[in-house]
């Protein structure tokens, strides 16, 4: 079965990047503008595996949806990585001590994604099914 | 401390400007160098901007990154940021977004260096640029990607109610 | 492109000839970029450069262009597996020989920008705070034949694209600072490496005899016989039940005996049991 990732970000040029980086790693693609858009997903839909989280969003930003997901046993299982410019040591550890299992530092490039997800163990195995 | 936005100092413009294109453009490659040269005059002129606003112990400050090229860069820079074939031509609404991307990420580092409370606003994209009017200039650097320059500045703005 | 049919291709035999690199046509600007730094030291252009470098080609800086295109990126904790092996089983393996972990001994070769050393630093600090008791004396020498790579890895401090390559996050905010534009790693890990260039044709630096071996994607650049004479240098300074950790698919079987492979997940790893107990 195909993995399913939501992307997050109120910047639709950015979800079409960082879609498409997921997209050819296997995955299949959904998208969000905010962090409460994205919350609508994740109640309307089932087996998502990973949301990659901007920051800085309207409505709801990054850090209030990781609280939230965190919050919510039904999603114990997704993996939250934040994708953000925000790169200030303290930002990051709050993002950690809130529930992020990863943070990649806006700007990245394909590979540090892959790495990212290879290490949390949700890169889309090439097996048959 | 919050740094004022004197102390982004030209280096690390550069050193941002260097990684968001190494990372986003040329896989990781760095492609983008200091052009000591001056810049040219953009025949086909494209610019974009976004402004941050910060509250620090020394009341509001705003700040505006801006980069200028020129429409053949521009393109370059949409076919490769949103894996579109090169060479090709592109939407104007694929280039708005992809250029505003740029300035978007190049902003949100500067404003990591300024202050991490500052708002940063929603790019804007327009063939001539902002009115500067009552804007201080504090920095530029230009940079040649590729076959390419580039113009990335940083001005502080009449500070606006928020 | 400013770059010329035959400078890329003069490039590209050069490349060829002395490391397993081939470049293929398209990555005129690769080579572009590569030896701009150099070019630049040498006030000029890329292809006047090369152009000059055909004419005639010093040694010094056949090997500067050469090792410009041959580095590689640099990635943290790169394989992951091996530092995994690390802590699950070499360390514990160890302390079964030994009785009490006194001392630990590392020896990086090859370790170019730092990352493996300091990769390997940042594993046994979290490892020894995690455990009960005293922790050992620790201490990795990391070499490598390039003194420009070296003097960068002694600074320990790496740009943003660096560190977003292969760093687990937790590890980032644990044992690096941000300084600018960059992030600083912390004095506590940098002063668990010394660093000191090295040819791996030579005798071993001293500080050994050790107690693990990083060699990792090195010996692919040596034929059979230079890599058993590696292998055979190595092992005269690795204590016997010490380690070997080579590249993802490399092997020492075919090469030298004296090791046996350690069945640890798919890494390469291997143990010096000639006089282990």
């Amino acid at each position: 079965m195909t993995m399913k990732a939501l992307v997050i970000d109120d910047s639709r040029t950015m979800r079409r990047i960082v879609a498409g980086v997921l997209k050819n790693l296997g995955y299949d693609t959904l998208e969000a503008g905010d962090g409460q858009e994205a919350l609508n997903v994740l109640e309307s839909e089932s087996d998502i595996a990973l949301c990659c989280v901007d920051w800085n969003m309207p409505v709801m930003d990054g850090l209030t949806f990781v609280k939230e997901v965190r919050a919510q046993a039904q999603w114990r299982d997704i993996t939250l990585m934040m994708v953000t410019t925000e790169s200030e040591h303290g930002q990051i550890v709050r993002a950690l001590a809130a529930g992020a299992h990863e943070y990649l530092i806006k700007p990245f490039t394909p590979e540090a994604i892959a790495q990212k997800l290879d290490f949390l163990g949700v890169l889309p195995a090439e097996e048959p099914v | 401390m919050t740094s004022t936005a004197a102390t982004v100092d030209r280096d690390q413009i550069l050193t941002i400007t260097q990684d968001v294109f190494a990372a986003m453009l040329d896989s990781g490659e760095q492609l983008a160098f200091e052009r000591f040269e001056p810049a040219p005059e953009f025949t086909e002129p494209l610019a974009a901007w976004v402004d941050m606003h910060a509250i620090t112990d020394f009341g509001p400050l705003s700040v505006r990154a801006l980069v200028n090229t020129d429409m053949a860069a521009g393109r370059d820079i949409t076919t490769g940021l949103l894996m579109l074939p090169e060479g090709e031509d592109v939407t104007r609404e694929d280039l708005v977004d992809a250029f505003g991307e740029i300035a978007n990420v190049v902003g949100g580092n500067v404003k990591s260096l300024l202050d991490a409370t500052a708002k940063l606003s929603l790019p804007q994209v327009d063939d001539n640029g902002p009115d500067s009017s009552g804007a201080q200039f504090l920095q530029d650097l230009a940079i040649n990607w590729r076959n390419h320059v580039l113009v990335v500045s940083l001005w502080l703005l009449p500070n606006t109610q928020n | 492109m400013t770059l010329t049919q035959e400078s890329f291709s003069f490039v590209a035999t050069l490349v060829r000839q002395k490391s397993a690199i081939n470049l293929a046509p398209g990555k005129e600007y690769l080579v572009e970029s590569r030896l701009t730094p150099i070019a630049r030291s040498h006030g000029k252009t890329v292809e006047q450069y090369l152009a000059e470098q055909r004419a005639r080609l010093s040694h010094t800086e056949a090997e500067r262009i050469v090792e410009a295109l041959t580095t590689n990126e640099t990635s943290w904790f790169r394989d992951s597996q091996p530092f995994v092996a690390l802590t699950d089983h070499i360390l514990p393996e160890l302390k079964q020989q030994r009785g009490l972990l006194a001392t630990l001994k590392v020896w990086s070769a090859a370790c170019s920008t730092g990352q493996e050393p300091y990769s390997i630093g940042m594993v046994l600090t979290d490892y020894f705070a995690s455990q009960p008791g005293p922790r050992p004396v620790t201490e990795i020498i990391a070499t490598d034949l390039s003194q420009e790579v070296l003097e960068r890895a002694q600074k320990g401090r790496y740009s943003q694209l660096e560190v977003n390559r292969g760093l687990p996050a937790t590890h980032l905010v644990r044992h690096f600072e941000r300084s600018g534009t960059e992030w600083a790693l912390n004095q506590a890990i940098r002063q668990m490496v010394r660093f000191q260039r090295h040819n791996l044709l030579d005798s071993p630096p001293a500080g050994g005899p050790y107690d693990v071996v990083f060699l990792r994607n090195v010996l692919i650049y040596f034929d059979v016989q230079v890599k058993r004479e590696v292998l055979a240098k190595i092992r005269k300074v690795l204590k016997p039940g010490g380690f070997l950790i080579l590249g993802a698919a490399e092997t020492t079987v075919g090469v030298d005996d004296a090791w046996t492979r350690v069945q640890v997940g798919r890494s390469s790893i291997y143990q010096n049991t000639v006089g282990k107990k």
